[in-house]
């Protein structure tokens, strides 16, 4: 794979035309609209037709107009019409191009919201929620110009050109000559605008996206630079970047345009040398050919006309080419986005192999906690593998209803893969999860999920007031219920002390909650909810020890009867737990607990 | 109404920011332009007066030099004067950029504390950023353009007037529609719609944001999909406003070309007559001249079809020129005060406040007075206010009640004066995208590599240094080395201890370092290397400091 990359990226250099996962992916995008496309290039070549037309009758009006002052209706009318045709024909390839890429960029938006939903926690094995953001929609809607602008020119290079060659041939067999021989120029061009243009706008965005950061950096921690009193220096740094980037990035554009700037100016200066060589020929002066003319006036003003029009799309893409670029970058991104699902669908791909094994040496190296195959939650031989990498080492366990678990163990061992798990955003999982009796499948899923509170290390919340968020996701909740939560989890007191109580905000910036009162008020919407088991991913990591005892002891008072699994360190033990687990590479080592008592 | 109008960024403004460079730049534009008009034009008479002198039989002696030349000029010109267009407004947009930025960062660096965190912690510095990206764009998408097209209606003007003199009403009437009704129907037809899908696009981001953040809790109580629905709305709105916008542009560029075919039609019917079935040539016109006058329309067509799309530009820049002004500085004359450290410092009844949001009106107030030398250490629940106290302190938010320095009541709050005077570890330390030194060297900028290190190794990121291939060169942040949270906390323990100032404030200094280098840091501080005149610390963890400090509860 490597190798084939390393290959492609030479024979890359070479013609430029091989495809990159990145043009895969676009390629792959327009497929759906497919019949669009064939219709813009059907278009593309009305297009052509129309500046054919137009440039066939404008020659024969202007020579007629030249040599015998008058005009003829039929070729006006037919100059009229190719340009009608010609700028009816942009308008519709513009609308439909324009509308293919919306209808591309918006589903993908949507595809790409949804896979993000699939992932759930797993969505930060990419990215965090702004960036993701900024992918889901920034960097989808970069795509649009490649869209809209680069794909269809990219055919009308090709069909432009050729329509050209094949009016000319008709009229004038020099005409056709001259644009041959200009013909390995164009693809030339193609190669040298290809390369130049992209060096250089690969180079300007390089440095435009490094300024940007740098910016960005700092401005985020402009109230540290103010507090050591480095504004100054900061802003001198600002500057100094900006303009010693200026001057280096200018030395390389420079040079870039130059490059595409000479090409172009062969290009003009062959179409004002085919003029010349038009208006020679016409004057009888040409060296060669002294005293007889090769062409006539109309096909003179043809091949004029038609100069132009032969190598102007190829200009155009040119400078559309950062639309390609743009669209690239943004593609590796997008492609890194969906990459996370692939890779689980290959772990699952190798799951019955690993599992075999584990069943053939495993069985002596686990211990098993008390199993008890009628249990509410029972996992045999369950393990994570994702790309390769063990999240989470293959054990057998069970939790039985209204059981409470303390489940502890190192970091990365594959506690949060293991509540990933039984929340259900994996089932690519080895081994097997029974829940309620039967397997965990999409089938009962939802069924399952209902049954669930989850209260995580940060817990969720949305921007809205205190009564928002706890009626999230359950729909209106009587006062009275909502005041039984919160008087239980222990949250009444300080709501009450709130200048808007409940329906004071929650926002970004901060509440001014501490991040106990927080976590109690999660408690309470757990609460709200019903819900018969609950998950609680280090509830209490990030409080000081009082109040993580405090909250702690919350929980416990409110969760009796309940069905648990906490995760938490041994910074805060969890006394009152039934059973306590501990995670280990080798399965996990349960123990009931002895129930200690507290005050 | 603003005071000072120099802050204010208007679209005049944006052209004088650098009026030099944009002037060489419109310049060069200018010249290619005309000289694309001008080469069409005259290869057409050219060909046509070649033509006609061989029909004629003046071959011989017309002059087929000098329009040779001119022609090659005028191609030369065009191509050399694209080239020079596009590396002078390339850097005039790269100056422009760095002017703008600059610009935000004096708007935002006298900006108190308070202010500056939510617009850091919101998303408006990154729309600030987003903006700055579209602003510097106008002169080059709008400005410019519609400089060109000007120019070439009045080389076309000119021309007929020449060519055709009963044309200049005509080509003053497709100047007007071209250069001022059309752009301006285009604008009105969408200002609105560019206006909501600016204002739009930074709702859905909000919501996406808020929604994802709650995606567990939505998804397992089975709602998930309602909410995303909601998002969804919100993108098909979107896509309805962008689908209006570029159905606009595309037909504002319909007319505009219809409008060039309505005026090569109408100087075809001034100049020609119907007679005899035939189409006659007026007299007084020279056919040569007429045929370079509609090729020279053809060209100026082209120059006007950036137009069409240079109100979608111009809506951009006007939203995001008007957000950025929402950051101007009205009044900053205020001058620091004096306020010097000296024997006590005391505070009365200090309660730290964030402006906004959920009000603490349960918190007590705090009073305590520490004398040089002393140190004190703020203990409580967490949620009693240790951290905003510590902030209060650091001058960072407002408070209620009073600070006495030698009882003299002092204001600190933004004061540059006392932030020269306080090394503070804040809650959420920030490590910058920069050589590990420079973060250091934040704290002292004087500072030599050997203390550096020195500082390092106390903090027990020794080790971690040597494993560094860079050393103390090696960049920080997400372009070099990621940094663990630990990490950053002790590298900006380490410029706070850098700093040598007169009051220390540590916010929970030692989360995440190991018992040894908790001593370390504790004998640093307390040895005459990094020793402070005061200190002040929050710390849930116990430390050798505690010996000598007295302890202040906060409920």
């Amino acid at each position: 794979m490597i190798k084939a990359n390393a290959k492609s990226n030479k024979a890359d250099k070479r013609s430029g035309r091989v495809l990159t996962p990145e043009r895969l992916f676009l390629k792959d995008l327009a497929q759906p609209e497919k019949a669009t496309y064939r219709t813009v290039n059907l278009l593309g070549i009305l297009i052509a037709v129309g500046i054919v037309l137009q440039a066939f009758g404008l020659a024969f009006v202007f020579s007629d107009l030249v040599l015998n002052a008058v005009a003829d209706l039929q070729m006006l009318v037919l100059a009229g019409v190719g340009f009608l045709l010609r700028i009816s024909a942009q308008y519709f390839r513009d609308v439909l191009s324009a509308s293919a890429s919306r209808n591309i960029r918006f589903s993908l938006r949507q595809k790409a919201l949804s896979h993000l939903a699939d992932l759930g926690p797993k969505r930060h094995q990419i990215e965090e929620d702004a960036a993701l953001s900024t992918r889901v929609y920034e960097q989808i809607d970069a795509l649009d110009d490649f869209f809209t602008r680069y794909k269809p020119q990219a055919f009308l290079v090709a069909v432009i050109p050729c329509v050209i060659l094949a009016s000319v041939v008709w009229v004038s067999w020099i005409a056709f000559g001259i644009f041959m021989l200009t013909a390995p120029l164009v693809i030339l061009f193609m190669i040298l605008v290809g390369h130049k243009a992209a060096q250089a706008n690969r180079k300007q965005f390089k440095v435009l996206s490094l300024l940007s950061n740098q910016f960005s950096d700092l401005n985020q921690g402009l109230a540290e630079l103010n507090r050591l009193g480095q504004t100054t220096t900061a802003r001198n740094r600002l500057s100094d970047s900006a303009e010693r980037y200026q001057k280096t990035t200018m030395g390389v554009l420079r040079l870039a345009f130059l490059s595409t700037g000479t090409l172009e100016l062969f290009a003009s200066v062959s179409i004002a040398m085919v003029a010349l060589y038009l208006g020679l020929g016409l004057l009888e002066q040409l060296p060669w050919s002294v005293g007889s003319s090769p062409v006539t006036l109309s096909e003179a003003f043809f091949l004029l006309l038609l100069a132009p029009e032969f190598y102007l799309p190829l200009r155009q893409l040119g400078s559309d080419y950062h639309a390609k670029q743009k669209a690239e970058a943004a593609s590796t991104d997008l492609i890194d986005l969906f990459n996370v699902k692939a890779d689980s669908h290959t772990a699952a791909f190798h799951k019955p192999e690993s599992s075999l094994s584990e069943e053939a040496n495993g069985n002596d190296q686990i211990m098993y906690p008390t199993f008890e195959s009628d249990a509410l939650i029972v996992m045999r031989h369950m393990g994570w593998e994702q790309a390769g990498r063990q999240r989470l080492a293959p054990f057998t366990g069970s939790i039985h209803e209204g059981e409470r678990v303390w489940l502890k163990g190192e970091s990365g061992i594959g506690k949060s893969s293991l509540m990933t798990i039984l929340l259900g955003f994996e089932q690519q999982y080895e081994g097997s999860l029974k829940v309620a009796g039967g397997e965990l499948t999409a089938t009962n899923l939802s069924q399952w999920r209902n049954r669930l509170a989850w209260i995580p290390q940060k817990p969720e919340w949305v921007q809205g007031t205190i009564r928002q968020n706890l009626e999230l996701g359950i729909g209106r909740c009587t006062e009275a219920a909502l005041r039984e939560a919160l008087i239980q989890a222990k949250c009444w007191d300080f709501v009450l002390t709130l200048k808007y109580g409940l329906d004071s905000t929650i926002t970004e910036a901060g509440t001014g909650l501490s991040g106990g009162q927080m976590q109690r008020l999660s408690i309470a919407r757990a609460l709200l909810t019903q819900a018969d088991i609950w998950l609680l991913d280090e509830p209490c990591s990030g409080l000081d020890e009082d109040t993580a005892e405090h909250v702690l002891n919350t929980i416990d008072d409110v969760s009796h009867g309940k069905t648990m699994l906490i995760i938490s360190h041994d910074t805060h033990p969890v006394f009152w737990a039934d059973t306590f687990w501990t995670l280990t590479k080798e399965g996990v080592h349960a123990k009931a607990q002895i129930k200690r008592s507290y005050v | 109404m603003p005071k000072r109008k120099s802050n204010v960024l208007t679209f005049k403004s944006l052209l004088f920011q650098n009026p030099f460079g944009l002037i060489v730049a419109a310049s060069i534009g200018a010249i290619a332009s005309l000289a694309a008009v001008a080469l069409l034009g005259i290869s057409g008479w050219f060909l046509s007066a070649a033509g006609l002198a061989a029909v004629v039989g003046t071959a011989l002696t017309f002059d087929f030099l000098t329009p040779g030349a001119l022609v090659r000029l005028m191609a030369i010109l065009r191509t050399a004067g694209r080239y020079g267009e596009q590396v002078f407004s390339h850097d005039h947009l790269l100056g422009l950029l760095r002017t703008l930025r600059l610009w935000v960062w004096d708007q935002r660096q006298s900006l108190p504390f308070i202010d500056l965190n939510k617009q850091t912690k919101g998303d408006l510095l990154q729309r600030l950023i987003g903006d700055l990206d579209q602003i510097i764009k106008w002169p080059l998408a709008v400005a410019m353009p519609w400089l060109y097209a000007f120019l070439g209606c009045i080389a076309l003007a000119t021309l007929s007037a020449f060519i055709v003199p009963s044309l200049w009403p005509w080509v003053l009437l497709y100047s007007a529609l071209q250069l001022v009704f059309l752009p301006w129907l285009a604008h009105r037809l969408c200002s609105v719609a560019v206006f909501k899908m600016q204002a739009l696009s930074t709702h859905r981001r909000a919501r996406f944001m808020s929604v994802f953040g709650a995606l567990i809790t939505l998804t397992i109580r089975g709602n998930w999909a309602g909410y995303a629905s909601k998002l969804k709305t919100l993108d098909l709105r979107q896509k309805a406003l962008q689908a209006y916008i570029q159905k606009t542009s595309s037909i504002t560029k319909y007319l505009s070309q219809c409008t060039t075919f309505a005026l090569m039609a109408v100087t075809l019917i001034q100049v020609l007559a119907y007679k005899n079935d035939v189409l006659i040539l007026d007299e007084g016109v020279q056919a040569t001249w007429l045929v370079a006058l509609l090729l020279a329309m053809l060209a100026v067509n082209e120059l006007l079809q950036p137009l069409s799309n240079a109100f979608i530009a111009q809506g951009q820049s006007k939203v995001g020129l008007r957000r950025l002004n929402q950051i101007a500085l009205h009044d900053h004359g205020e001058r620091a005060t004096v306020c010097k450290l000296g024997e006590t410092i005391r505070f009365d009844n200090l309660i730290g406040r964030y402006q906004q949001g959920a009000c603490q009106s349960d918190l007590k107030g705090v009073s305590a007075e520490i004398e040089l030398t002393q140190s004190l250490r703020i203990v409580g629940k967490s949620g009693a206010g240790k951290s905003t106290l510590l902030a209060a302190l650091a001058g960072d938010l407002p408070f209620s009640g009073s600070l006495f320095i030698d009882d003299n009541e002092v204001s600190i709050t933004s004061n540059q004066n006392w932030y020269k005077q306080v090394a503070y570890l804040p809650q959420n330390p920030i490590i910058f995208q920069q050589s590990l030194s420079s973060n250091l060297r934040l704290g002292a900028p004087n500072a030599t590599d050997q203390e550096l290190i020195e500082v390092l190794n106390i903090l027990g990121l020794g080790e971690w240094l040597e494993s560094l291939p860079n050393g103390l060169d090696t960049l920080l942040g997400n372009q070099g080395r990621d940094v663990s949270g630990g990490q950053a906390r002790r590298i900006a323990l380490g410029r706070a201890l850098l700093r040598k100032s007169g009051l220390m404030l540590l916010d929970e200094p030692f989360d995440g370092l190991d018992s040894t280098s908790i001593q370390r840091v504790c004998e640093a501080i307390e040895n005459n290397k990094y020793r402070p005149d005061f200190l002040i610390y929050v710390s849930h963890i116990n430390s050798p400091l505690d010996r000598n400090a007295m302890s202040l509860p906060v409920e």
